[in-house]
């Protein structure tokens, strides 16, 4: 096997990347409003707006399905984070839109009956479909009082099966 | 030998000049290879004497489904069909010298599935037995010899080996 390229991405990478293009294609964010895959995290609550969604990969590992193919397993972390940007304290028909936001978001991106992420055109066994998928926290309570800050945070687990 | 480098092969070609397609959406098989017992008791001993008569060969195991797989469209084929394989199934692959296994004309007699909901990919449990075919072919014993090449022996001779 050879060493990999500089340019070349790890799986786990091109996953993220993909349930990035996934977001973006169904929400369809204006400014300030974003989707991306950043590396770090540093949510400055003084001068957040708009409505951010951030994919991390958090874990990948695989075992044989077949003689001839791999099962793997990528996880990713996807957090949601928007500050209530009126005076006062947030309203709870904010912090329950945005969780039924939430709702719908984790409904695009863990579709089990839906294309699967990065299958090959014309190979219907290929591709990533969902093996797992949780909102671990919906609303983290302590953000939204200290900080006026709606934080959720999803976990998916995907799946495919690639030649060994 | 680990059960992952085992190999079940099909021919695609003649029996005379093989082409060995490898089925490798195998998941888990089995090979199944036992003799039958006849009593061959006489007086002479107390002892109860058994004596190898007919032996059975099966291959069993799980197939995933995978369409345009080239192995998975000709086992699915080979199901619904009267048609025989020609099988070769190895403990490893068959360019290493030393695997053994046993080479024979089959028919597929099963292919069920579990299509509950929480099964990941559908996998087609199969059964591979010897058959009649055209030819009369025998089951063959088989050893990767140097080359690599296979080499086949009779099975059932007093004087039979592995070649």
């Amino acid at each position: 096997m050879p060493v990999p390229e500089e340019d070349e991405l790890a799986r786990i990478d091109e996953v993220c990347d993909a349930v990035v293009e996934l977001i973006d294609d169904n929400w369809n964010p204006s400014d300030p409003d974003e989707v991306s895959a950043p590396d770090e995290l540093e949510i400055d609550t003084k001068s957040l707006s708009g409505r951010h969604v951030y994919v991390f990969a958090t874990a990948y590992g695989g075992n044989p399905a077949t003689r001839g193919q791999d099962s793997n397993d990528y996880e990713v972390t996807v957090i949601v984070a928007e500050k209530y940007g009126d005076s006062g304290r947030p309203t709870q028909a904010w912090r329950r839109y945005l969780t039924r936001w939430c709702e719908w978001l984790l409904g695009i991106i863990a579709n089990d009956r839906g294309a699967r992420l990065l299958a090959d055109e014309g190979d219907p066994d290929s591709g990533l479909w969902v093996e797992e998928a949780e909102t671990s926290v919906v609303f983290d309570v302590e953000e939204l009082t200290t900080k006026k800050l709606f934080l959720s945070v999803m976990k998916i687990r995907y799946r495919e099966h690639a030649d060994g | 030998m680990r059960g992952i480098d085992a190999k079940l092969y099909y021919n695609s070609a003649s029996y005379g000049s093989p082409t060995w397609v490898e089925v490798d959406c195998v998941e888990n098989c089995q090979l199944n290879f036992a003799f039958d017992e006849g009593a061959a008791d006489d007086r002479s001993d107390p002892a109860h004497r058994m004596v190898k008569t007919q032996f059975t060969l099966e291959v069993t195991g799980n197939a995933k489904k995978r369409i345009g797989n080239t192995a998975w469209e000709y086992l699915a084929d080979l199901l619904i069909s009267s048609a025989v394989g020609d099988f070769l199934v190895l403990d490893g692959p068959r360019t290493t010298v030393g695997q053994r296994g046993f080479r024979f004309d089959g028919q597929l007699f099963t292919g069920n599935e579990d299509q509950s909901l929480n099964v990941g990919a559908i996998l087609s449990a199969f059964t591979l037995k010897p058959t009649d075919s055209p030819d009369d072919n025998m089951v063959k014993a088989v050893k990767v010899g140097a080359g690599p090449a296979l080499t086949y022996s009779a099975i059932g001779g007093s004087s039979a080996s592995f070649a």
